[in-house]
């Protein structure tokens, strides 16, 4: 056999794993595998799921030894459900299973990205760029300054995990001079999206590519630094994603992530308002399974995921040292996308829509007034991938 | 590279535009299966280098020129040089050509493998499962990068009858288009 592959058998969740590259020459060089899956199936009752996930190429040699086992599974174990989990990215996949499934009565297929985590629907909607990209405007001032200090260099090979619609990989490549920079996205929209900022920057360079933070497509240890910006707050299982980060960071490399801390953001005059409506959208954040108060527990999580040297910084974005048109603007979106597209999916009332509104308009108050004063922290960590030992 | 005109009966050479050409010797190809990847790999991750999500559809190309290449180790005799082209086609979709030396034996070979890919027609799919299929493995490739995936693959004949030319029109269905 000629190509790396692993083969994992998780007893826990019932599961095979099969991630790497297969094309064996004979079909025979999968006869272990094959034994191991099927002795593997034999105590199971239930569902068995084929995890292909990260399995990046699978000739047609693998591919039909693979089926034949399904095959006789499904023809000796009936009552026993298979099914195969896939992912869109990887194009050879869908037209395969699906004509698996349509051979195999017991075979289903499930292609995992519609449902990586409970609100993404809602984080993949075209509605959130202009939040997203004036985010990045006010941000980009103090992140330029503090990621030096959190490892960034000239001349690394970088990584943006959740891009977004890309400005700030195309910022950092304009600013830092990478030899390589590789921008990963799950929705479709924000990518084409991103190709546009490219053009308009006329970088040429950066790597788009449409993939699942929970499974990426890259290999282990190749970047020096890896940035993934407030993104694991949406995510309900966020060391998942943190696994990944840490699996494709070279030893001594860094890891660098900003998270928000929503219920925290404040403004005077009208604070009992303003306080009130961020509370209220964290709780409903909360509902559809993300954490936008998740900016004070990265240090908790890197620690747990492995990282050494972490460095924790915070981000005050303020009336006082931002532009305040930008910053009202990126209220206005926030309120647009929480109270139409959130608020709405979490089936909150009118009246609390209402109220939010409300809080989003003080803030906005507070922002312009001429003796008022208003913030949005976010929270800045990072770590390092520790040295083999 | 070779001129478009070199490719017989290609009615779309006026605006074909030729992205790759390698050329190896059938005896390295076949020193070693993982050739076989390492060629396909690279000539996909060249080709479609330009691309927006470039990976996305260097891994498409990847798995068919892989295929492709597959075949001509399995079915390897007369030494010679097998030439790959990538072209790319109107509409930014590739179109992959696999020149391979052949004696007149090879030749009846490939042209019986494709005979039998044109006549079965719609129950092609039903033959890739059954124990038999595996047992030719070139055949059954061929089969499901046919019925399975839907590529148009063509064999042609060279005109002096020393090479075929296996064709593999590539479309990529959510295309968007070289940046
Ligand atoms: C709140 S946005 C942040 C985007 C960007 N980092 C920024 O700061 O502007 C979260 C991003 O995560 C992306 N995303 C969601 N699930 C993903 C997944 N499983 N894999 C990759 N990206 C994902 C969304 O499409 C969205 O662009």
């Amino acid at each position: 056999m000629t190509a790396p592959y692993t083969v994992r058998l998780n007893a826990s969740n019932q599961e095979v794993v099969l991630s790497g590259v297969i094309r064996p020459e004979h079909a025979r060089q999968l006869a272990d595998v094959v034994a191991r899956i099927e002795h593997f199936v034999a105590d199971l009752h239930g569902t068995v799921f084929f995890n292909l996930k990260r399995l990046r190429h699978l000739n047609h040699t693998a591919f039909l030894t693979l089926a034949r086992c399904l095959a006789r599974i499904c023809q000796t174990r009936p009552a026993l459900a298979l099914k195969v989990v896939i992912t869109s990215v990887i194009p050879w996949a869908e037209k395969r299973f699906a004509f698996l499934a349509s051979e195999l009565p017991t075979l289903t297929v499930e292609t995992y990205d519609d449902e990586f985590y409970p609100g993404q629907k809602l984080i993949e909607q075209t509605s959130l760029i202009p939040c997203l990209r004036t985010q990045t405007n006010i941000l980009w001032k103090s992140e330029r300054e503090l990621m030096p200090r959190h490892g960034l260099t000239r001349g690394m090979k970088i990584a943006d995990i959740c891009c977004g619609i890309g400005d700030f990989a195309a910022l950092v490549h304009r600013e830092f001079a990478p030899t390589q920079v590789v921008a990963v996205d799950h929705s479709q929209p924000f990518l084409d999206y991103a190709r546009g900022v490219a053009e308009q920057f006329g970088l040429t360079d950066i790597e788009y590519r449409r993939g699942d933070a929970s499974n990426l497509l890259l290999d282990d240890d190749s970047f020096d630094f890896v940035t993934c910006r407030l993104a694991l707050q949406i995510f309900d299982k966020p060391e998942e994603i943190l696994a990944e980060l840490y699996r494709i960071t070279k030893p001594t490399g860094r890891v660098y992530l900003t998270n928000e801390f929503m219920s925290h953001i404040f403004g005077y005059p009208r604070d009992a308002s303003i306080r009130w409506t961020y509370r209220r959208s964290s709780e409903i954040f909360a509902h559809l399974g993300m954490d936008l108060d998740f900016g004070p527990k990265m240090r908790a999580f890197l620690t747990d995921c492995g990282f050494t040297d972490i460095r924790i910084d915070s981000i005050h974005v303020s009336n006082a040292n931002t532009d305040a048109d930008d910053f009202k603007r990126v209220v206005q979106s926030w309120s647009d996308y929480i109270i139409n597209e959130v608020a709405t999916a979490a089936n909150a009332d009118e009246e609390t829509k209402q109220r939010l509104r409300r809080g989003f308009e003080d803030h906005m108050y507070a922002i312009t007034h001429r003796r008022g004063f208003a913030s949005w922290p976010v929270c800045v960590a990072s770590g390092q991938k520790p040295r083999r030992k | 590279m070779n001129s478009p005109s070199e490719r017989p009966n290609d009615q779309s050479a006026d605006e074909a535009k030729p992205v790759l050409e390698i050329r190896v010797s059938t005896n390295g190809l076949c020193e070693s299966w993982l050739h076989c990847q390492l060629i396909a790999d690279f000539a996909a991750r060249f080709s479609c280098s330009n691309y927006f999500d470039s990976q996305r559809y260097a891994s498409q190309v990847s798995s068919v020129l892989n295929e492709l290449l597959e075949v001509a180790h399995r079915l390897h005799q007369p030494a010679g040089e097998l030439r790959l082209e990538v072209v790319q086609q109107q509409q930014q979709a590739l179109a992959l050509y696999v020149h391979i030396p052949v004696d007149e034996h090879q030749r009846a070979r490939y042209r019986a493998l494709f005979d039998a890919l044109a006549q079965a027609g719609p129950e092609l799919r039903s033959q890739l499962l059954p124990p038999l299929a595996a047992e030719v493995p070139e055949r059954s490739a061929l089969v499901e990068l046919v019925a399975i995936y839907g590529y148009p693959l063509e064999l042609r004949n060279h005109p002096d009858d020393t090479h075929v030319t296996l064709v593999a029109p590539l479309t990529f269905a959510d295309q968007r288009g070289a940046a």
